[in-house]
């Protein structure tokens, strides 16, 4: 079996605040990032709320680029990536930049670009305003392009498009090309930005939420869309080791499957995520007992969290109902491809800081989902072991187990 | 009138999506039972009803329309109050 | 490590639909991409590129109703069912057997066209099963669906390498025995939106200055590409399992790699010296040394900057022009088909081990002082290959290298 793969870096970019300091902060107070949408006018859609990035500066983490050649998608990776850097303490010096690696997984890339394609095309009736800047700047692998041009890094740079399990396929990659050998380190992670063709989207399949997004609560009626990004450093443990890092958690496994079933609706015993979550356990080494936080996909749909539960039960059995499960959606809304790697950032938290964080607004629990919530406030709680869990239209399946650095196979 | 023509594109409609002919698509066919809709699906046939005569159903309605006949009823009801575009 | 073996390939492309016929297509040179009827009057300065005949999608789909799946879902469908039935999988299909796709653009036609009847009607008449297409792993996810694939589902985005990216993390996959058994490739539709994206950048022929329109690689009046489109698959396990279940090994990869330039986007190509980083990586993997390559699909479409910093970066890596192995560059007779184009250029190699000849350079006249005649020449020539390599080069700076060994050649 190939080399052990650490967090050693946590930068994030979110609706609740920057950074890993701020974010995790604001997690455990419960504090919420929705908020009426600003980005574009929602006065024709049914709905009207949003989990925006506020206060968002590229200037302040973009040095080597030009912030006006970078989307708003890229701009949100960079700067998750610098603070990861930073916050891992990893320099020009720290590493062979070749052997460097960037892997940002999303559902939508640079969405602002196509917009204004459509936006040229539907008032002009002709192409004629579209520029050369649509073709380098929009394809999605540009967000990891961007990434490694600022920092210099030479192993690879790829985007894993894999909409809203985005986050954990990126993370999975990263964390299978330093087990080959390929790379030592890898920026992996998740951004996406809001955007209009996302809103409208959802909001016209009816999965929005007029107020606020309440996972596993009887009177859920939706998600709240969102934006923003996560990288995290993964180090090969003997990297990691050698230039002396700190590090928060260890990647124990993963498993990725496809229910095959729908686009847009998961398979309806949760068969596919049943799967994924057995194959990182298998993965890792762990029993469902060794688990002690589950980080939901809980997106507040009334079939996500009902299956999602069924699922989890499916796996865990009794234990199940001993393990808290939280979704952080419920503060966050759904940053899409960033969401897991966002969510896959609090469960290195949680492990490092033994708090796992609530369930918000959870207020009365939907009797088909029965389980531990971490209802409406944080709690001190010893974690081992976390499973990040995410779903994503296509019918992809994600999970992902952390643990203490300590704990064995 | 107006009704043959719901009726035509609904069953056109449903016709893209399934593969069936829509002369072989009766009027009370159920979408989910018999003609293997799913909600996505029965979505989208709405929404291009709608479109294509300018109307807004609620969304609380939709579930009502479980046949064609089912959304000639409703499209018809709405078509006194055209949606602006 | 486990060893990784081909064991079928499917494709649709304009001019081919199974490996052997792209093969005699390629090695026949059957011309470079011609005028396209829909762009002709658009006023766009260049017009030039190949494209799938519609019949052939809707004929491969027959049987099911497809319309609900865009055109570089139903690309992927035709090629990912076709490498199935290739492989004979059905005698012995592994109950998760998973796709890896890679794919630049994904569906941008129907995310543009969701997104322009929204901004049109009104966001309450967008369509909610062209939205379901929108997410840009759409074409995986329809996949899936049709052909019953519930193991790994992934989706690779790295420019014109997407596609051999895409083939590489799934032979990465299978190497480490996360996977008994993958589709790997990549699909791509050439479309409104990149075709009007492309000819703004001044990359396609006709568009940049230069005069004429010569998407001839590796010429020395070249004078940008033209696009294509189409999908490949190849159906890739350990070579264990193949023995086992008694299929024939087509190839086996022997070594993948993949870099980036982190300057690429300031000077609008990938360097000679990452090229010959990557290339460098993939034979360090493989165990094969520069030497022992027999054959080289290259990624070159006729871009000035491009080709040139590619056909270096070989020389860097062989020691020198005058010792290239024979070059090929398909992408002379397809058009640059962006995230198939590795997949394709690995399936057209195997074929060209099978059969001992290398397809010559389509329309190649003049392959410039900087590169060596003998390598790069318009007519097809019988090679025994043993070991080849394939590369693909993005201009934003992604390159990726892979290493084929020929099934019974040493090592």
């Amino acid at each position: 079996m190939a080399g052990r793969v650490v967090v050693s870096g946590i930068g994030l970019i979110t609706a609740i605040g920057h950074g890993r300091e701020a974010f995790w902060s604001g997690l455990l107070q419960g504090k919420s990032g929705v908020s009426p949408v600003a980005a574009f006018d929602t006065a024709r859609y049914p709905v009207h709320n949003g989990a925006e990035v506020r206060e968002f500066d590229p200037a302040n983490y973009v040095r080597r680029l030009d912030v006006a050649s970078l989307g708003r998608g890229s701009q949100f990776a960079i700067a998750a990536a610098r603070l990861a850097l930073d916050d891992g303490a990893l320099g020009a010096g720290d590493a062979d930049l070749g052997r460097c690696g960037v892997v940002v997984g999303t559902t939508s890339g640079e969405p602002q670009f196509i917009e204004a394609f459509d936006d040229a095309l539907v008032a002009e009736r002709d192409t004629v305003r579209v520029g050369g800047e649509f073709v380098r700047r929009y394809p999605s692998h540009m967000l990891a392009v961007h990434v490694a041009a600022e920092f210099r890094f030479g192993g690879g740079a790829i985007t894993v498009p894999t909409a809203c399990s985005a986050g954990n396929g990126a993370l999975a990659y990263g964390c299978d090309a330093i087990r080959s050998g390929a790379v030592d380190v890898v920026l992996a992670g998740g951004a996406d930005v809001f955007s209009r063709i996302t809103y409208t989207g959802f909001a016209r399949i009816g999965a929005v939420a007029p107020e606020r997004c309440q996972p596993f609560d009887r009177g859920r009626k939706g998600m709240i869309p969102g934006e923003g990004a996560a990288m995290l450093v993964l180090e090969s443990s003997e990297h990691a080791a050698a230039r002396g890092a700190h590090v928060y958690a260890e990647v124990a496994g993963y498993g990725l499957s496809c229910d095959a079933h729908h686009m847009t609706s998961g398979h309806p015993a949760g068969d596919g995520a049943v799967r994924a979550m057995e194959m990182a356990l298998s993965d890792a080494g762990l029993e469902p007992r060794d688990v002690s936080y589950i980080s939901a996909h809980g997106t507040g749909t009334a079939v996500n969290d009902r299956l999602e539960t069924l699922a989890i039960k499916r796996v865990f059995g009794r234990t199940a109902y001993s393990i808290p499960v939280s979704s952080i959606k419920s503060m966050l809304g759904h940053a899409m491809g960033a969401a897991s790697a966002i969510e896959a950032a609090a469960c290195a938290l949680a492990i490092a800081t033994d708090w796992v964080p609530p369930t918000l607004h959870l207020e009365d629990p939907d009797p088909a989902c029965d389980l531990d919530y971490v209802p409406n406030a944080a709690r001190k709680h010893a974690v081992r072991v976390a499973m990040n869990n995410a779903y994503g239209f296509g019918g992809s399946n994600a999970s992902l187990l952390l643990k203490k650095p300590e704990v064995a196979a | 009138m107006d009704a043959n023509a719901i009726r035509d594109t609904v069953k056109q409609s449903i016709a893209r999506i399934t593969g069936i002919p829509p002369d072989q698509i009766s009027d009370t066919a159920s979408y989910t039972d018999d003609l293997g809709l799913d909600s996505l699906s029965m979505l989208e046939i709405a929404v291009d009803a709608e479109l294509c005569f300018r109307v807004k159903i609620p969304d609380d309605r939709l579930p009502e329309i479980r046949t064609v006949r089912d959304a000639v009823r409703i499209v018809s009801e709405y078509l006194g109050t055209p949606v602006e575009a | 490590m486990t060893r990784v073996a081909i064991t079928g390939a499917g494709i649709v492309t304009p001019i081919a639909q199974t490996p052997a016929e792209l093969h005699e297509a390629l090695c026949r040179g059957v011309g470079s991409p011609g005028p396209l009827p829909e762009y002709a009057a658009s006023g766009l300065t260049c017009n030039l590129g190949r494209v799938v005949d519609p019949g052939v999608l809707a004929e491969a789909l027959s049987g099911r109703p497809s319309s609900t799946i865009d055109k570089t879902g139903q690309l992927a469908i035709v090629a990912a069912q076709r490498a199935i039935a290739a492989c004979s999988l059905a005698t012995a299909a592994p109950p998760e057997l998973g796709l890896v796709l890679g794919t630049m653009f994904s569906g941008a036609h129907t995310i543009g066209e969701f997104d322009r009847r929204a901004l049109t009607c009104g966001p309450e008449f967008a369509s909610p099963l062209d939205f379901a297409n929108t997410v840009l792993n759409a074409a995986a996810g329809q996949t899936a669906i049709r052909l019953a694939l519930r193991g790994i589902n992934s989706t690779i985005a790295g420019g014109h390498a997407s596609g051999l990216q895409a083939i590489g993390y799934a032979t990465d996959l299978v190497a480490a025995d996360r996977a008994g058994a993958l589709l790997a490739g990549g699909a791509e539709e050439l479309c409104l939106e990149s075709y009007v994206g492309f000819c703004r950048s001044g990359v396609l022929c006709g568009t940049n200055g230069r005069p004429g329109h010569v998407p001839v690689p590796f010429d020395a009046n070249r004078t940008g590409f033209a696009l294509g489109e189409g999908a490949a698959f190849v159906l890739i396990e350990s070579a264990c399992r193949a023995e086992s279940r008694g299929v024939r090994v087509l190839a086996e990869i022997a070594g993948v790699a993949s870099v980036v330039d982190p300057d690429a986007i300031l000077r609008g190509f990938c360097a000679r010296s990452v090229i010959a980083e990557g290339i460098r990586r993939a034979l360090c993997r493989a165990g094969v040394a520069p030497e022992e390559i027999d054959a080289v699909s290259a990624a070159a479409n006729g871009s000035y900057a491009a080709d040139a910093e590619e056909a270096a970066g070989l020389a860097e890596v062989f020691g020198g022009c005058a010792a290239l192995p024979p070059v090929t560059a398909i992408k002379s007779v397809l058009g640059e088909t962006l995230g198939s184009a590795g997949p394709l250029q690995v399936v057209a190699m195997v074929e060209a081990m099978r059969d001992g000849r290398l397809p010559g350079i389509c329309g190649l006249r003049d392959p410039g002082d900087c590169f060596a005649a003998g390598s790069f020449a318009s007519r097809t020539r019988s090679v025994r290959i043993r070991f080849a390599l394939v590369t693909a080069v993005s201009p934003e700076g992604g390159c990726c290298a892979l290493v084929l060994r020929a099934p019974g050649a040493d090592r």
